[in-house]
């Protein structure tokens, strides 16, 4: 499919906050309550439209648990977006945010747009962290800030969209420099018909670049 | 039109009633007299004011109508143009009826003036007994057509009153054509008429200018036609009648020429009240006519033509007026809030520039059609195309990570040589080119027996990952390998079945064409992503127990055997898939060929993928190397 841009997101958070539910949720629009867990870093793509473009997000759902953490650190690198998760059910994985997020600025661009996402918000019976904590860790940090849940798809839509809107603004006042790639943001061809053989030796050329 | 026709006359009536209504008594009085004859002069001496002077000079049959014509063109322009009619007919009439007629006309007049036409008829003919009675008939059968006419087009009303005056005044029959040249609007009344809003700007003016010149027009044409009869068989029977009536009057010949002034006293009272310039020069013309009429026939004839002349001067003047009335009313309503007309110009006339509702949904049912079209081929060609499927299956994201992993390992080993010792430096060297050297893809086509079988294949890699001392199972490579055997088989054996059918065989093509992209892609991504699983897990799982149980050497060792199984694999794949093909189609179909080329050409390309992100391996396990070394050290220490 024949897009504009390219975005790449990422998604983090402690293990178990539903990270994976929350892409599935968005790339397929279906919730599975039990989920594997997830192994460094699986992927997810979506094409959405804003102002008329056609914007394909490629998500990047890193694992939780702590072990990967070295791992999942160097994928933040070139992401446009981050989607920063916590469980309104449970405190410490609200708690552990200023990690993720000290983990998230230091590992990637400055411009990344991040979204701090409470989910479950489907479980209000069992609710440990209050809203207006959430909004006001948010402005703390100059986060975008929504409730979701991945169960019900509230505001699941809408999380991904409005990163990739604040994103789209970004590109437009001139902040990201779309020709960078470290941005997260790529340019999409006409048509996604990448020779074959081209896309492995512009990576062995990357590669070459990064161990300088 | 009945509205603006009954708008009009109520206008009129309005104006002229203070006078009407003397005007009537006036005229029947007079009307006793003239028909009567004897008493005719001294009493048509007496009443010489008001409108009635026209009807003062009238002395015959005819007269005596045209004056009641008179009295309802003050009220009503367009009836005046039926009671002409009616005052063909009325010609007929005997003086006696003629005075009965009047008292009704009186007395009707003042009731209701639209009504008018219609109780005069309706008296005439009732009074009159020696009356025709085919007359009132024709009568009516003209009256309407006559009433449309009048403020549908100026031109045939014209015309009807040109030959009416022409059969009244009994006059010779020479010029034939003027009543058709009149008729002809030559002076563009119907074109005025419907270019009304078109030509917006200075209609009002312009309408006023018409009516003038057509005025003229008029009264040059009743003047012309005169002295001519128009050959009509109606009118010349009238005309007989007419001429019957005129030669027993011929003794009142004297009373023409006060006729015509008192005319000319009426006419001029009438465009005080009325405020009509036109009509003076109307009167003029009459009287010329009348003179005209005068010299050509007899005094008393030319009286009577000059008469019925200056009624129907007036009649037509009415006519025009009331048109005149009409369209300047129309123009203020139309102009009302809207000076130049510019609004209803774009009402009434479509703006051509614009585009309309329909041009607009053509348009865009037409791009939508455009865009589903391209849509479909794109989705079309994406079914043959790798890059796109290889894409899809999240291949081209697993080398990306795959290759940031490997970023970063390769920086990592880069500053652990540049710190190591150099005794440990040695050591450290001859590791890493140990694995280097593992990380040599191994023959092929020695491996490709081993994985002859669905169960060998899945085996193998199995035990290849084990060996690894990763927890990685094979799953996704599982299911897409056994999907695609199963598949193969499938079809291979169909083939056999049912093989002849050529339709068949070239839906078949296109199938196991897509089916042959959409594996090889499938198999790819999913390889790199093994690649990529283990890498993670080779990382992440440094520490443990079982990796130390196997060095890094032996590990390369291992994953070049699964790469290489790997690559044969798809190899094989796309082996099958051509074989399938050739199978089915002509050999030396030209289809079949191109499709068999693209297959081993994606199938290569797969291969170099694999082998790339195996390359990718190799600074991750030196990363692996240098970190084993460091933490045996760390131990040792």
């Amino acid at each position: 499919m024949s897009y504009a841009y390219l975005f790449k997101y990422i998604i983090i958070g402690d293990t178990g906050v539903g990270k994976s539910c929350l892409l599935l949720q968005f790339t397929d629009k279906r919730f599975q309550p039990v989920h594997d867990l997830t192994i460094g870093v699986e992927f997810g793509a979506r094409m959405i439209n804003i102002d008329g473009k056609q914007i394909k997000l490629q998500i990047w759902d890193t694992a939780g648990q702590e072990s990967f953490r070295s791992i999942t650190r160097s994928y933040y690198r070139g992401a446009a977006g981050a989607l920063l998760v916590y469980d309104i059910t449970r405190r410490d994985t609200f708690n552990h945010l200023t990690t993720w997020l000290e983990d998230a600025r230091q590992h990637s661009s400055s411009n990344m747009v991040i979204m701090l996402i409470g989910n479950k918000s489907d479980l209000e019976a069992r609710r440990d962290v209050k809203k207006e904590e959430g909004e006001a860790f948010a402005r703390e940090h100059g986060l975008i800030f929504m409730e979701t849940s991945a169960k019900t798809a509230a505001n699941v839509e809408e999380a991904f969209i409005n990163t990739a809107k604040e994103i789209y603004q970004k590109i437009q006042e001139g902040v990201f420099d779309i020709n960078n790639e470290a941005n997260g943001i790529k340019l999409g061809p006409q048509h996604n018909t990448v020779n074959p053989a081209q896309p492995s030796g512009d990576r062995g050329q990357q590669g070459g670049q990064g161990c300088c | 039109m009945a509205d603006s026709d009954s708008e009009a006359e109520v206008t009129f009536e309005s104006a002229d009633e203070g006078d009407e209504g003397e005007v009537v008594e006036e005229v029947t009085e007079e009307k006793v007299t003239n028909e009567e004859k004897d008493t005719a002069e001294s009493d048509s001496s007496q009443p010489q004011d008001h409108e009635s002077t026209t009807e003062h000079s009238a002395q015959d049959d005819a007269a005596a109508k045209s004056s009641r014509t008179e009295g309802s063109v003050d009220e009503s322009r367009t009836k005046a143009e039926d009671e002409m009619e009616e005052t063909d007919g009325g010609k007929q009439d005997d003086e006696n009826s003629g005075e009965h007629t009047e008292g009704s006309v009186n007395k009707t007049e003042r009731t209701a003036a639209s009504d008018k036409a219609g109780d005069v008829k309706d008296m005439v003919q009732t009074d009159d007994g020696n009356e025709a009675e085919g007359t009132p008939g024709d009568e009516k059968e003209q009256e309407e057509p006559e009433g449309e006419e009048i403020v549908n087009r100026g031109a045939p009303v014209t015309e009807t009153e040109d030959t009416e005056s022409n059969a009244k005044a009994g006059g010779a029959p020479q010029n034939a054509s003027a009543a058709p040249a009149s008729g002809g609007g030559s002076w563009g009344w119907g074109g005025w008429g419907t270019s009304l809003l078109s030509s917006a700007a200075a209609t009002v003016t312009k309408v006023s200018d018409n009516v003038g010149k057509g005025l003229t027009h008029v009264l040059e044409n009743v003047e012309t036609s005169l002295g001519v009869l128009k050959p009509e068989e109606l009118r010349e029977i009238e005309k007989q009648e007419a001429e019957k009536k005129a030669k027993e009057k011929e003794e009142q010949s004297s009373q023409p020429k006060e006729g015509d002034q008192e005319t000319q006293e009426g006419d001029s009272r009438q465009d005080e009240s009325e405020g009509k310039e036109k009509e003076e020069k109307e009167e003029k013309e009459e009287k010329e006519e009348k003179e005209k009429a005068g010299a050509g026939i007899g005094g008393f004839f030319s009286s009577g033509a000059s008469v019925f002349t200056s009624a129907m001067g007036k009649t037509v003047t009415g006519g025009l007026d009331a048109l005149e009335m009409l369209g300047r009313k129309t123009m203020d309503i139309l102009q009302e809030g809207d000076p130049r007309l510019e609004k209803k110009k774009g009402m009434v006339i479509p703006k051509r520039d614009k585009t309309n509702l329909s041009d607009v949904l053509k348009q865009a049912k037409k791009d939508a059609d455009e865009e589903a079209t391209r849509r479909q081929e794109e989705e079309e060609h994406q079914k043959y195309n790798y890059s796109f499927l290889f894409d899809q299956y999240q291949g081209l994201a697993h080398l990306e990570a795959l290759e940031m992993l490997c970023n970063q390992s390769e920086t990592k080993v880069q500053s652990s040589i540049s710190i190591v010792t150099d005794e440990k430096l040695d050591e450290l060297k001859t590791e890493l080119l140990e694995v280097r050297d593992a990380f040599q893809l191994e023959d092929l086509d020695a491996v490709d027996e081993d994985t002859a079988s669905d169960q060998d294949f899945v085996n193998v890699i199995t035990e290849l990952l084990f060996s690894l001392s990763v927890a990685a199972t094979p799953n996704k490579l599982q299911r897409v390998q056994k999907e695609t055997r199963d598949w193969l088989a499938n079809h291979i054996t169909q083939l056999k079945g049912d093989g002849d059918e050529e339709d068949k065989d070239k839906a078949d093509i296109k199938e196991v064409h897509a089916k042959a992209m959409q594996t090889l892609a499938e198999l790819t991504a999913r390889t790199i992503e093994q690649f990529h699983k283990v890498a993670e897990l080779m990382l992440l799982g440094q520490e443990t127990e079982q990796a130390k149980a196997k060095s890094p050497v032996e590990r390369a060792t291992t994953l070049s055997k699964l790469a290489s199984i790997l690559s044969a694999e798809v190899s094989s794949v796309a082996t099958k898939f051509c074989e399938l093909l050739s199978s089915m189609g002509d050999q030396g179909s030209e289809e079949v060929n191109t499709i068999i080329t693209n297959i081993y050409l994606e199938a290569s390309n797969s291969a170099s993928y694999i082998q790339d992100a195996f390359q990718l391996l190799l600074p991750i396990m030196q990363d692996i190397v240098v970190t084993t070394l460091n933490s045996a050290e760390e131990e040792a220490s």
